[in-house]
């Protein structure tokens, strides 16, 4: 039976499919058998408009500015190049967020991150930086409260305190934000 | 047969993993670690491997070579038994105590896993426990009779055809999640088909239940308890999804 | 007062506008300019920017072209007030040559937490970024 459940935090639907088809810490043939299962599934989904088309065109934003900003000094002042392990994780991300949250712009930082942003207005906004590790860096407006933090994201969930604070500044619902 | 006290002679378990995903020190550099996670794991799994993400880019212009560049993060080290049916690994993301068939119970892996957590903890030094995760494949060889099979005799959960008259049923991959009401644990199954094999249909059953508490890392006596009681949930999933005839192919 | 080989004063004003050149189309949007776009240089530790304001357009270009693009195309600037970089409890103060550049820093720097770090300058250049206006090139 289907029963309301606290879904913050549940990867659910393809997402779930994920931590299978994206690597685990498992490492027998059978694992490697549902690995292969599942990743059929989830590239047969991610070829399809309506399941994936938004997110398609959010990491193909990637790449693009990725190649835009592979090179040293493409701020004109020393920037670092964005590399392949924050594509990666801004990749993977991208693939964890659950559909109801909207799908953040992009921006190069200046240590080789990638800034993913979601911007209401100028005085409400969230920011969230993909780097190298997997610990997130984040900031937020809201009006004249503002705050940041760090979370992790192993590749999987994403942690509920970023959807939380994403969905309270672009006003889907009552969430309240906290740092 | 209780979910809480299953008891099989042969059970399916082709591979049992206990995961504990940790917050990691800030700035955290996994291969500083290796001479000291070698030196602590050597003496009962004298085998070690490093874990890479590799990532490869190749490059090609009209006229001009093939330009490939690879980049490399190392993501674990694995430190494996002689026969490599049993490693720990250390995770930039946590921890991982994996055990391969043969499997008797996890009882009998529960010391070594605590020992081997210490050591982790020791040399790691991890700040916060995020995720407490078990996962168990089981591989289950159902029978065919003339090369084909009732899965309904089997297994409770599967698979259904919308016309059974005029459809066969070549393969399925299932997959549900789920979470336990009365702790919040989620449940992640997978039941999925591989090729036949002479008269057998292997079946992977493949549970993953998992903890999102918090705690510190160096209470063991609070990850004992989360793992008996995730153990608990699994053993319940498992007994309830197959039938008695499935069962007793494992006595 | 001390003058500066520009011909400014060393000491900024508070009601001094500051460019921020963009070299980047993903660096703002039609609503603002992104937080990114002020964070510093990890390497120097600060936020190269430049005394001018949106006008006279064709100075701010030629300014933006031979100093700040390195050879990039240049997309915008970002307009802010010194005041508002004082206001997010940084310092922006005078850095020549080249002419009428300065320098954001004070930006809040931690070795042994990098991402502690990159969280608290996300939250300052987004005030920044918050005050800023985009004109376009």
């Amino acid at each position: 039976m289907l029963e309301p459940v606290s879904i913050v935090g549940l990867s659910l639907g393809y997402a779930a499919l994920y931590p299978y088809a994206y690597g685990s810490s498992a490492i027998s043939s059978e694992a490697r058998a549902v690995r292969e299962a599942v990743s059929a599934v989830v590239e047969s989904a991610e070829r399809s408009q309506v399941l994936f088309g938004e997110k398609s065109v959010a990491i193909s934003q990637i790449v693009s500015l990725a190649k835009e900003c592979a090179e040293t000094g493409w701020d004109g002042d020393e920037a670092a190049p964005i590399n392949q392990a924050v594509i990666h994780t801004a990749v993977k991300f991208i693939r964890a967020l659950p559909n109801d949250v909207p799908l953040p712009e992009f921006a190069p930082e200046p240590d080789g991150s990638i800034s993913l942003d979601w911007i209401r207005s100028r005085n409400r906004l969230f920011s969230l930086s993909v780097g190298s590790t997997n610990r997130l860096a984040y900031a937020w407006l809201d009006g004249s409260d503002r705050g940041h933090g760090v979370a992790q994201f192993a590749g999987e969930r994403i942690p509920p305190r970023i959807i939380e604070g994403i969905l309270g500044i672009m006003n889907h619902g009552n969430v309240t934000l906290r740092s | 047969m209780s979910g809480s006290d299953l008891k099989l002679l042969h059970p399916p378990i082709v591979e049992a993993v206990f995961d504990v995903d940790c917050d990691m020190p800030p700035a955290l550099d996994l291969a500083v670690l290796e001479k000291a996670c070698v030196d602590a794991f050597r003496d009962q799994y004298p085998k070690s491997r490093a874990q890479f993400l590799q990532e490869d880019r190749i490059r090609q212009k009209v006229d001009h070579p093939t330009q490939v560049f690879t980049q490399r993060k190392l993501q674990a080290f694995q430190f494996l038994q002689e026969d490599e049916k049993q490693l720990v690994q250390i995770r930039m993301q946590g921890f991982s105590f994996n055990r391969l068939t043969p499997y008797t119970s996890l009882d009998d892996y529960l010391l070594e896993i605590e020992r081997a957590w210490r050591l982790f903890v020791k040399i790691a030094s991890p700040v916060q426990i995020r995720v407490v995760r078990l996962r168990y494949i089981n591989r289950i060889l159902l029978p065919l009779t003339n090369g084909t099979i009732d899965l309904e005799h089997y297994l409770k959960v599967g698979p259904r055809l919308p016309e059974e008259d005029h459809l066969r049923l070549a393969g399925f991959l299932d997959q549900y999640v789920a979470v336990e009401a009365s702790t919040g644990h989620q449940a992640n199954i997978v039941l999925t088909s591989q090729p036949p094999e002479n008269d057998r249909l292997p079946i992977i059953f493949d549970i993953t239940v998992m903890s999102t508490e918090t705690a510190e890392p160096e209470n063991w006596a609070w990850l004992s308890a989360k793992t008996q009681s995730l153990r608990l949930l699994k053993n319940r999933i498992f007994r309830k999804t197959l039938t008695e005839p499935c069962l007793n192919l494992f006595q | 007062m001390v003058t500066l080989p520009s011909g400014l004063e060393e000491i900024i004003a508070d009601d001094e506008d500051l460019a921020r050149y963009l070299t980047s189309s993903s660096q703002f949007n039609a609503t603002m300019v992104k937080p990114a776009a002020f964070l510093p240089n990890p390497k120097d530790r600060e936020t190269s920017v430049f005394r001018h304001g949106s006008e006279p357009r064709d100075r701010l270009w030629a300014i933006g072209v031979e100093h700040a693009a390195g050879g990039r195309n240049l997309h915008g600037a970002a307009i802010c007030k010194a005041h508002h970089v004082r206001e997010a409890q940084l310092e922006v103060t005078a850095d020549e040559p080249p002419p009428r550049h300065a320098a954001i820093r004070g930006w809040p720097f931690s070795e042994s937490d990098p991402e502690l770090q990159k969280a608290r300058q996300k939250e300052l250049a987004a005030v920044i970024a918050s005050k800023a206006v985009v004109v376009h090139i």
